[in-house]
């Protein structure tokens, strides 16, 4: 809804070029910082439109926020924000957010990721959607993480649907409101396309190529990928079960209750009727610890509802395109 | 979402919201029929079409129809939501004194509105559509509704004949205080009636389905007993949530003791503690205390939250 005062004259009818605010987080992992910089810069000036760079340096890394300084003094437009401390790549995000005052954002990587002369495709091929991300493509990897991403990317397909098959590549470009609705915390800009498909956004995936000079031969470790599949239960349960927790818990809690309560009364029945003594019968242990258990699901889904409905009002389940007249 | 309160609309005394999902065909003839049915009838009205992120043609037509008719609002949802964001939202948008919700698949008949109407000028709350012959497949779709209704009313202890029933009439002012989300449509009249909103009911008209394919399953059944279990719980101890907890914490402390009880006479007699009994005792008082617990949890969500809208409900109609 962008009220142009300015009457335009001029037969063409091309739109005002938006400005693309360009948001680098720089956390644990990061290559030279000026030779980045200026691969991101050179790209983007190729595609014709008005950019801003902000970096936003986490915590502890001096060293990066002293280099970003130097190339500012050198003339160098960019936004610096500095952290006081390591929040996490979503949070840095969120304050680069806060700064940037173009109506397109695009987060890159401090690292290499993709080529960044590959960097004006992402842009032109933003057109009507309302966020494009990127995968690299042909990748160049190990066998062992290959495997790992596959079978990562299979279960964020079941979960929420064919939307994207490379999560870890920051590579994205996506219009301002997409910031403005959805709350990043934590570990969960990872997963911001799907939070943005969720919220109803029209989503686009290109190929672009992986950087030559990505650090192919990096693993990670187990309790890395560990951390990935908790924050994407943590995902699944917000997408699907936000508004009605009881369906979630209530199948759980109604499964184990049902099993324990099974157990329990198989045991007591063979204990009244044919005298099998429970103490021998370490299973009715196991039952009990199933009723017990299935009630306190069952308990923790209904705190949960109560939760939802006090806060009903408040969260709108529903996100308007337009509404005409 | 752009509200436009300083523009001078002349407030409407009826609001028509119809959710639409991929209906492009029944559109037209639609909003033909709600114009026909309430012209005659000389009030202010306006109609809202929410369209629920369909697929096909309905946005473009529905706005086609929005152009020559400025009673008309068209809202489109970026995506598909469902059926009750929909009338959440057709709700939350609507300007009208009297609040009338029905399916956009042409099944309820417009020419039934004036019955609705005269209903809610008798003094009722809320006047609820049933379909008393209705025009839908056996087994999938009328046996599932009658379970489901019944399971509502013996639950509830509300007889609605019809909860699924679209057609409906709600003051604003009450409909508008019920937080609306997840499928809760269904109990609408359920929780307001439990409230102490006077609802009535009447015999609609239904027509089998023209266009379209129909967009429910039977799968409705785990949903309908999950919510209305939260319903029940929700209403009942709304204002003392610890009322719950609390029982079912004395439940099990009972429980628990009368299993203590069992192994220790047996230990008496027998000189050895039953130690699986007595476990499983000491299991049951955990489960005791852990209960409490949440119903103390609780108490303290419910003086943060705004858990009144039920007591609210019930001072604005006595």
């Amino acid at each position: 809804m962008n009220v142009s005062v300015i009457p335009q004259e001029v037969s063409e009818k091309e739109t005002p070029l938006e400005t693309i605010s360009v948001i680098v987080p720089v956390t644990e992992r990061y290559d030279d910082v000026g030779e980045m910089y200026r691969e991101y810069k050179e790209a983007l000036s190729q595609t014709g439109r008005p950019f801003e760079m902000i970096y936003v340096v986490e915590g502890h890394f001096e060293k990066a926020s002293l280099e970003l300084k130097a190339l500012k003094e050198t003339g160098e437009k960019l936004t610096l924000i500095k952290h006081s401390r390591t929040f996490g790549e979503a949070t840095a995000i969120h304050s680069g957010f806060l700064h940037a005052s173009g109506e397109i954002i695009m987060t890159l990587p401090a690292f290499h990721q993709v080529d960044a002369a590959e960097l004006p495709k992402l842009v032109h091929s933003l057109g009507d959607n309302d966020m494009v991300i990127a995968r690299r493509w042909p990748r160049e990897d190990s066998g062992w993480n290959r495997l790992q991403t596959r079978v990562f990317h299979s279960i964020v397909r079941r979960m929420a649907g064919n939307i994207c098959n490379d999560l870890g590549c920051s590579v994205r470009i996506f219009r301002r409101k997409v910031l403005e609705e959805i709350n990043l915390y934590g570990d969960l800009h990872r997963f911001l396309p799907i939070l943005s498909h969720k919220q109803g956004f029209r989503i686009k995936e290109i190929d672009l190529r992986q950087s030559p000079k990505e650090n192919r031969v990096r693993t990670y470790e187990f309790g890395t990928y560990l951390r990935r599949m908790i924050d994407l239960l943590t995902v699944f349960f917000l997408i699907k079960f936000t508004k009605k927790p009881l369906r979630f818990f209530g199948l759980t809690g109604s499964v184990v209750l049902a099993a324990g309560a099974g157990i329990t009364l198989y045991l007591v029945v063979s204990r009244l009727a044919f005298g099998v003594a429970l103490s021998d019968r370490p299973l009715f242990l196991v039952g009990i610890l199933f009723v017990v258990l299935g009630l306190q699901i069952f308990a923790i889904g209904l705190i949960g509802e109560i939760i939802i409905f006090t806060h009903a009002k408040d969260i709108k389940e529903y996100t308007v395109a337009q509404i005409i007249n | 979402m752009v509200q436009h309160p300083s523009e001078s609309w002349i407030n409407p005394d009826l609001s028509v919201i119809v959710p639409l999902y991929n209906e492009e065909e029944s559109v037209g003839p639609l909003h033909e029929a709600i114009v026909g049915a309430l012209d005659p009838l000389g009030m202010e009205y306006e109609i809202l079409f929410v369209d629920d992120g369909s697929k096909d043609a309905t946005f473009r037509k529905a706005s086609e129809l929005a152009r020559r008719d400025r009673r008309l609002r068209v809202i489109k949802f970026r995506r598909n939501y469902g059926q009750t964001p929909a009338m959440a939202a057709g709700i939350d948008h609507a300007r009208g004194r009297i609040l009338i919700t029905m399916d956009g698949d042409l099944q309820n008949d417009p020419a039934d509105i004036p019955k609705f109407l005269d209903k809610i000028n008798e003094g009722n709350d809320i006047v609820c559509g049933w379909r008393h012959k209705r025009q839908d497949k056996l087994i999938t779709r009328k046996i599932p509704s009658v379970i489901a209704n019944w399971i509502i009313g013996r639950i509830t202890g509300v007889p609605i004949k019809d909860n699924g029933c679209s057609l409906k009439a709600y003051r604003a002012d009450i409909i508008k205080s019920i937080p609306l989300y997840s499928d809760m449509h269904r109990f609408i009249p359920a929780m307001t009636s439990m409230a102490g909103t006077s609802v009535a009911q009447l015999k609609v008209n239904h027509s089998p389905r023209r266009f379209g394919v129909s967009k429910y399953g039977i799968s409705r059944i785990y949903k309908v007993i999950i919510d209305l279990l939260v319903i029940k719980t929700l209403l009942a101890f709304s204002s003392r949530p610890m009322h719950l907890f609390a029982t079912g914490g004395l439940l099990f402390m009972g429980l628990g003791m009368f299993t203590l009880f069992l192994a220790l006479k047996d230990s008496f007699r027998q000189g050895s503690v039953d130690f699986m009994l007595a476990s499983g005792g000491l299991l049951f008082l955990i489960l005791a205390f852990f209960l409490v617990l949440v119903g103390l949890l609780c108490e303290l969500i419910n003086k943060t939250g705004s858990f009144r809208a039920f007591e609210r409900l019930k001072e604005t109609v006595e």
